[in-house]
């Protein structure tokens, strides 16, 4: 404790109400030390301008609504725009079907986790792919 | 039901033959229910501690613990109802009629994201949302669109939307109808119009305080029953499904249902309305989740619960008022996106679960649920589950075929018993409304979250695939994806209705629908009128928006 | 995911007003505090001043929504907004919950508005010791009113204190918190009040307020002035904006201001102070690990040898320490 502590920003695109994913997530990334910036229910501008401003190391976004291309897309372009694509590390959550994951991780996504993940393997992630 | 002397004799019995096995070898493993109530080995006679003719007794008198008609399936089987909506009210129009031609007997519209939550698709931060997780129901020429072709007068319709958007919804469903030529006052049906489930179960955007939602809920209930202008129609269904989602248990399942009940039915008396006015038309919606007994047991003891309440607490007159009538739908949140062909099993299992428990109304999920919306051969999957069931086990030769089992009985009474207790605890926080605006609830959400949480990754709870022999995720199955013309098809539609509908008569009618949100009277008579006329789900919602303020729920996490 | 970043680079974009680039100079300075004289020295000759505003209170009064309504009549008057929001570091765990922005997402993009987001990490005031840091770096952004808010646990509101001009309190009804206030002597620091979520009812602990106010001595002449909110609707906003102008108008024409100032940067340069010598006698005098050890020692004989303990060591240090001619 004391300094350089992972920064996570966990928000979700969109309107869709499924939250019990993010919460828990949310605490487990806490309680494995690092400081989780709750977004909330986010537009794609507002993702990443918070990115931005909280100046996090991790973008974690809960998709369940089967919107996920279009909302993984179109934060991707905006990161892009703005110069910041490489500075953070882009993780997706939620209701996602395999056979997508690699599509999202062509996009840009470091990697996707669907129902049923262990949250510790998020956290692992986490800390062996961010480097203070 | 045993005197005296021959239970000394069964006591007897039971010690000898506990001390004689005492050593026997049992799994390690802890004997408990879902809800952590602790399990013995046997139950005898000694465990029924209910007498029979006051707390069983005959189905369709109260308790109604055995049910509330006297012949319950083998007079008619239970609704099979499936939960669909996708993409448009077109392509949710043809999957209802292939689901009606394969033998459902009640529909049921799961609507997308914007319908729960009152906003257009011409508001760009939901649009791609459109039809994504169930149908769009934007405007009244969506519901004509919706039911094309279908009986709605012989066939029950539940539209599952909440407090927020009920009236806007059923308004538009009701002016559809009367147009259609059909006596509303003739409709079956079901609005869920339920508080917690877009206040807890998931979670609101942009939704008014919870205080209003109370009272948009009663109004469409008061509108409904008491004052008779859709007298047929179930104007609520209390909806523990959600929130068992999360991993809150069975026992607190039934404490948020009946709580909220008790305090919608406060909220009308307090109009001024006698209980046996329109209790009868109130029903529930319940999961049916892993645990094979505790589940039926909860089905009956909460049964007998409501009968209870209603006789004791609202002191009715009619025993018509003490009838607990119900929907299920197997649990969601046990199904795995690892070897989805396993939860087929599941839900035949937990559909079982439910007709043992004497539903009246049930959806069965499809195997692909937890990775996309069901796709046309896992919804007929789903129904056959329940035909199988009605068809060719013969479960339903007898009613309630259960009771009388020592463990049932036994199980019953305990469910019961931690009920009340729970009940109790929920109403100190408060009526309905005061436990989501305090973060109550929100809190006892989220201790449900990380103990199930803690529990699959200790293997307390087993999901196989998931902890126990893990394999990946299925990438084979076919995902069903929705229309991606969703989004501009239904733009266009709500844009031709404001070509042709009178925008200033609207204008006008809207400011009527303000007037009646500030002095908090009952929005249905102008809510009838305003959809009439053409007015958008999102135009109706920022009235509300407007004049009762936008709610952030306390999360915590 | 390595972030490098060139000091002189991020400073230029910071000038020419990058948000970008203030957030990752305060992401340097929140981590390598070392680095502050080297980013410090670009702004020499920046002499902006910022109006400091802090917001304390107990967790639940509804701060955060609070703080937005109040940026929001801020942003619509034209005026240039930064939010520092500092939330607990979990003592077991090291992590934070930061969970202020969530409540501001509808101003997030106003172009005239920059949040932070702080975890105390486990600074003994229990405020961040980058709160000061920042406020200097929002300065030399060109803000005109920075916003700290804070828990009101512990000791942190005692620190807001020394590092705003003008401190609300914010209290609930139903909260017993009036009495809380005057054991915890906080009634001395607020500058103002603020009953929020009245619709739940405020007259009562208002009154209360007023009550105990009365009992109390201003020596600057100040009455702190009680208002009620409901930041969700947005009642009482425009009321409790006009009492912050006004203490601010008063600390200016009082002088007070120039008091609250200099305080403001005592009370850092102390605690700098304070940080170099104990790593000084950290290093010098004593190591963490003799610490523990003379702490077991004196538990396990006698606990009332502590002071005679510490004494000890000293005795046999000679402490000498000059100033380089």
């Amino acid at each position: 404790m004391g300094s350089n502590q992972i920064r996570v920003l966990m928000t979700k695109p969109g309107i869709d109400g499924h939250w019990r994913g993010g919460i828990v997530v949310s605490r487990a990334l806490r309680d494995a030390g690092m400081e989780l910036i709750f977004g909330g229910f986010q537009n794609v501008e507002q993702i990443v301008e918070s990115a931005i401003q909280e100046d996090v190391d991790v973008i974690g976004l809960s998709i369940h609504s089967g919107a996920h291309f279009a909302y993984t897309q179109q934060i991707i372009d905006l990161l892009k725009k703005k110069g910041v694509l490489d500075k953070f590390l882009i993780l997706v959550g939620g209701v996602i079907p395999a056979k997508d994951f690699s599509q999202l991780k062509e996009m840009g996504v470091a990697n996707v986790y669907g129902p049923g993940t262990m949250v510790n393997s998020i956290v692992q992630f986490i800390q062996q792919n961010v480097q203070k | 039901m045993y005197d005296r002397e021959y239970l000394e004799q069964i006591k007897k019995r039971k010690e000898e033959w506990e001390s004689k096995f005492q050593n026997a070898k049992e799994r390690d493993a802890k004997f408990v229910t879902d809800s952590e109530i602790p399990i013995k080995r046997i139950y005898t006679p000694l465990d029924v501690k209910s007498d029979f003719l006051e707390n069983v007794n005959f189905p369709g008198e109260p308790p109604y613990t055995r049910g509330v008609y006297p012949t319950m399936y083998r007079g008619r089987f239970w609704t099979m109802r499936l939960f669909s909506g996708h993409g448009t009210p077109e392509e949710t129009n043809l999957r209802w009629k292939y689901l009606y031609e394969n033998g459902e007997t009640g529909f049921s519209a799961a609507v997308d994201a914007l319908t729960f939550n009152g906003i257009d698709p011409t508001n760009k931060d939901g649009a791609p949302e459109v039809g994504t997780s169930g149908v769009p129901l934007y405007c009244i020429d969506s519901l004509y669109a919706l039911t094309e072709d279908i009986p709605i007068d012989k066939i029950s319709v539940a539209l599952v939307v909440e407090p927020f958007t009920c009236a806007p919804v059923c308004s538009m469903y009701f002016n559809m109808a009367r147009a259609r030529g059909y006596d509303i006052k003739q409709l079956i049906g079901t609005t869920q119009n339920d508080i917690l489930t877009m206040t807890v179960g998931y979670i609101p955007y942009k939704n008014c305080p919870p205080n209003h939602l109370l009272r948009l809920a009663c109004d469409f209930i008061e509108w409904t029953v008491p004052q008779k202008n859709v007298p047929r129609w179930h104007p609520i269904n209390f909806t523990g499904y959600n929130y068992r989602e999360g991993g809150i248990d069975a026992i607190q399942e039934l404490g948020f249902v009946f709580a909220s009940a008790c305090s919608h039915i406060d909220n009308l008396v307090e109009r001024g309305w006698k209980v046996d006015d329109f209790v009868n038309r109130l029903a529930f919606h319940l999961a049916a989740h892993k645990d094979f007994f505790e589940e039926i047991a909860k089905y009956r003891a909460a049964r007998r619960i409501w009968a209870k309440l209603m006789k004791d607490r609202y002191e009715c007159k009619d025993p018509k008022s003490q009838e607990f009538r119900f929907h299920v739908q197997t649990a969601g949140s046990s199904l795995t996106a690892q070897n989805p062909k396993v939860n087929i099993i599941r839900t035949a299992i937990q559909g079982l679960e439910a007709n043992l428990g004497g539903c009246q109304s049930l959806h069965t999920n499809s195997y692909d649920e937890a990775i996309c919306l069901p796709s046309e051969e896992a919804a007929l999957i789903a129904l056959r589950t329940q035909q199988v069931i009605a068809d060719e086990t013969r479960i339903a030769n007898t009613v309630d075929p259960l009771a009388g089992s020592y463990y049932v009985e036994w199980l019953t009474d305990e469910v019961e018993e931690r009920v009340w207790k729970y009940i109790a605890k929920v109403e100190k926080v408060g009526s309905i409304d005061k436990a989501l605006s305090t973060g109550w609830l929100y809190k006892e959400m989220r201790d449900a979250f990380h103990k199930r949480r803690r529990r699959i990754e200790n293997r307390e709870e087993i999901m196989l695939g998931v902890n126990k022999y893990e394999v990946p995720y299925d990438d084979v199955t076919d995902v069903f994806r929705t229309s991606k013309e969703a989004i501009e098809i239904e733009v266009n539609r709500i844009n031709k209705l404001k070509e042709r509908r009178d925008n200033a008569k609207l204008e006008k009618l809207l400011d009527k629908l303000r007037d009646v949100c500030e002095k908090e009277e009952n929005v249905m008579p102008i809510m009838m009128e305003v959809t009439k006329e053409g007015a958008t789900i999102g135009e109706v919602c920022d009235v509300y928006r407007e004049i009762y303020g936008i709610w952030e729920p306390p999360l915590a996490i | 995911m390595r972030k490098d970043y060139d000091i002189d680079e991020l400073v230029q974009k910071f000038k020419d007003h990058d948000k970008i680039a203030l957030a990752r100079l305060i992401t340097i300075i929140e981590n390598e505090p070392d680095k502050a004289v080297e980013i410090f020295k670009h702004f020499e000759d920046k002499n902006h001043e910022s109006y400091i505003v802090g917001i304390t209170g107990s967790p639940g009064v509804g701060k955060s929504t609070l703080t937005g309504a109040i940026t929001q009549k801020l942003l619509d008057d034209g005026k240039r907004v930064g939010i520092i929001s500092v939330d607990p570091t979990s003592p077991f765990s090291g992590g934070a919950f930061l969970g202020d922005r969530v409540r501001m997402t509808n101003i997030t993009l106003h172009p005239n508005l920059f949040m932070r987001s702080l975890a105390s990490r486990g600074s003994k005031g229990g405020l961040s010791r980058a709160v000061f840091d920042i406020s200097l770096l929002y300065e030399a952004f060109g803000m005109d009113i920075i916003l700290i808010e804070t828990v009101g646990a512990g000791q942190s509101e005692f620190e807001i204190y020394n590092l705003a001009y003008t401190v609300v309190v914010v209290l609930v009804p139903g909260y017993g918190d009036a009495i809380q206030m005057q054991k915890a002597g906080i009634i001395e620091i607020g500058d103002l009040y603020d009953i929020n979520k009245k619709d739940l009812g405020g007259e009562d602990i208002a009154v209360q307020v007023e009550m105990m106010l009365d009992d109390s001595i201003f020596q600057s002449g100040w009455r702190p002035p009680v208002s009620m909110t409901n930041a969700i609707s947005g009642e009482g906003i425009d009321e409790l904006i006009q009492n912050i102008f006004d203490h601010k108008e008063h600390v200016e024409l009082s002088g007070e201001l120039t008091t609250k100032k200099k305080n403001r940067f005592t009370y850092k340069i102390k605690s700098l102070i304070h940080h170099k010598v104990d790593k000084i006698v950290l290093k010098k005098v004593i190591t963490l690990e003799e610490i523990e050890k003379i702490a077991v020692d004196t538990y396990e004989s006698s606990k009332f040898k502590i002071y005679k303990s510490i004494n000890d060591v000293f005795e046999d240090v000679n402490i000498n320490i000059t100033k380089k001619e």
